[in-house]
């Protein structure tokens, strides 16, 4: 008798349909129409989006539109190849001066996604005999990475500084390379690490410091290079980890760094070998809107002034927060009863926010997984805190324990 | 048998079971056959936290990595020892 090979994900099957019941899966939401960075229909219905990653709100930019078409008429819709075989065109080294640039390193090198920028720079360079040290609530990307790498891989309690203190000093002086791993912003909570002290750490006890700037590239630093801009801590960051699936509107993800060798990489990370490289017109998007990134310092901080006005909102509200206001603005419900009803009202009053549950999440926790976009206007803000509003009366929601 | 710091099996023992115990809401009776994953109701964000706690409470180092054959309360006390005793 033949199992199924389903069976095991009975439990999913389960969980999804009781997500149904309790207001609609939101792992299948479709988008119908997108006709901005903050406008959608879903179920037929005009919806404002408050959960898209799209900070700085450049995904229907003009010059950005115009690259894309032009690199699609120049040098076609993909490029069917690895960067090691016939996937490196013009445009990709273009893209790679144009990230080193804005990011102020010697070099950079770009991958087809962040996952992929993640997965192969950890997992093929730190290797046997060496450590990664990553903290607790590391996205799925470096989490994977640490399965496939030969690396023994240690953890701290997240942005616990006292915690990755214990794990290096533990480790002691022993001859072996280390590796430490931490992110911008945190992709749950909105949270920042404490990098000063991280950096300062590293520094102490030898170790490399690689920052996954995903969600903080464009978003902190007075330049938008991110949090370890913000914090003055560029020199003690050894390599530079990001995407282009957020604030730089398209998807793509890279390395920068400032050291010499930083191209072996190339020969050594299998997720930059064994894919096709990004097609030219997303490419040709990145070099646009990372230009703009540059050119339009007030993009920031009109962000920054939403953030405030959404995060500021919510909390006068009585609603329970992550830390503190960032463009991922975490609301923390007491169960996935109160989390579903929330979100369902949210999208039934035409406001979309994602959902985040365990095992995403830490056990108990229910997030509204909300993102602010420097596009949003002060009506769409207003709009989304009266929705808000509306749904703390009517379902008395209890503000989560922490 | 006991390690460096004096981390006896049974001491280990008590330490995960105390560790479990916030996760066991069905009141599982807590053996060293009990599987974590499995019969608790404890995620893989939780055990790290464990994993944590028990790194502190006995001076030792557990690598991520050394963690996909332990299943059982048994198995991860053993880890422990292991570690302890190499360290
Ligand atoms: C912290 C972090 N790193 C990496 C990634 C992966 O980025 P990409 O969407 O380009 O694969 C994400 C986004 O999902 C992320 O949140």
């Amino acid at each position: 008798m033949t199992k199924d090979l389903f069976d095991k994900f009975a439990q999913l099957g389960t969980g999804v349909e009781g997500l149904k019941m309790l207001g609609g899966d939101p792992f299948s939401v479709t988008m119908e129409e997108v006709s901005s960075p903050t406008e959608a229909v879903i179920d037929g219905k005009p919806t404002v989006l408050f959960g898209t990653n799209n900070y700085l709100g450049l995904t229907f930019d003009d010059a950005a539109q115009e690259a894309a078409i032009d690199a699609v008429r120049t040098f076609g819709v993909g490029t069917t190849g690895s960067r090691v075989a016939n996937g490196t065109y013009s445009l990709h080294k273009k893209l790679e001066a144009a990230v080193a640039a804005f990011m102020k390193r010697e070099k950079a090198m770009v991958f087809t996604t962040g996952y992929q920028a993640n997965l192969g720079f950890l997992s093929g360079f730190v290797g046997r005999d060496e450590y990664i040290i990553i903290d607790g609530d590391s996205h799925a990307s470096i989490y994977d990475a640490c399965k496939m790498s030969d690396a023994t891989v240690l953890r701290f309690r997240h942005n616990d500084v006292g915690d990755l203190e214990r794990v290096l000093r533990k480790l002691g002086d022993q001859d072996r390379n280390k590796m430490v791993v931490v992110e911008g912003i945190y992709s749950m909570l909105g949270d920042r690490a404490p990098l000063k002290e991280i950096a300062d750490l590293c520094t102490k006890y030898n170790a490399y410091l690689a920052v996954d700037e995903a969600h903080s590239l464009g978003v902190l630093g007075e330049n938008g290079r991110g949090l370890a801009e913000e914090v003055g801590v560029e020199d003690q960051v050894d390599f530079v980890l990001g995407t282009f699936s957020k604030s730089v509107a398209t998807i793509g993800g890279f390395c920068a760094s400032n050291h010499p060798k930083l191209d072996l990489l190339r020969m050594a990370c299998r997720s930059y070998l064994f894919t096709a490289s990004m097609p030219p017109p997303l490419v040709a998007t990145a070099i646009a809107t990372l230009k703009i990134m540059e050119e339009r310092p007030e993009l920031r901080q009109r962000l920054r002034k939403n953030t405030e006005a959404f995060y500021g909102g919510l909390a006068k509200m009585g609603f329970s927060l992550g830390p503190e206001p960032n463009p991922v603005v975490a609301v923390k419900l007491p169960g996935l009863e109160a989390l579903m009803g929330a979100w369902r009202g949210l999208l039934d009053r035409g406001v979309y926010v994602n959902v985040a549950l365990p095992p995403a999440t830490p056990a108990n926790t229910y997030l509204l997984r909300c993102s602010v976009c420097a596009a949003h206007t002060d009506e769409q803000i207003a709009k989304a805190m009266d929705a808000f509003a509306e749904l703390k009366q009517e379902l008395s929601l209890q503000t989560a324990a922490e | 048998m006991s390690g460096a710091n004096g981390g006896s099996h049974e001491r280990i023992l008590a330490a995960i079971r105390r560790e479990l115990e916030p996760h066991n809401p069905g009141n599982v009776e807590l053996t060293e056959s009990t599987d974590i994953l499995e019969d608790l109701s404890v995620d893989s964000i939780a055990v790290m936290d464990m994993v944590c706690a028990l790194e502190e409470e006995f001076d030792v180092m557990i690598p991520l990595n050394t963690l996909s054959n332990v299943r059982t309360i048994g198995d991860l006390a053993k880890r422990v020892e292991d570690e302890a005793a190499r360290q």
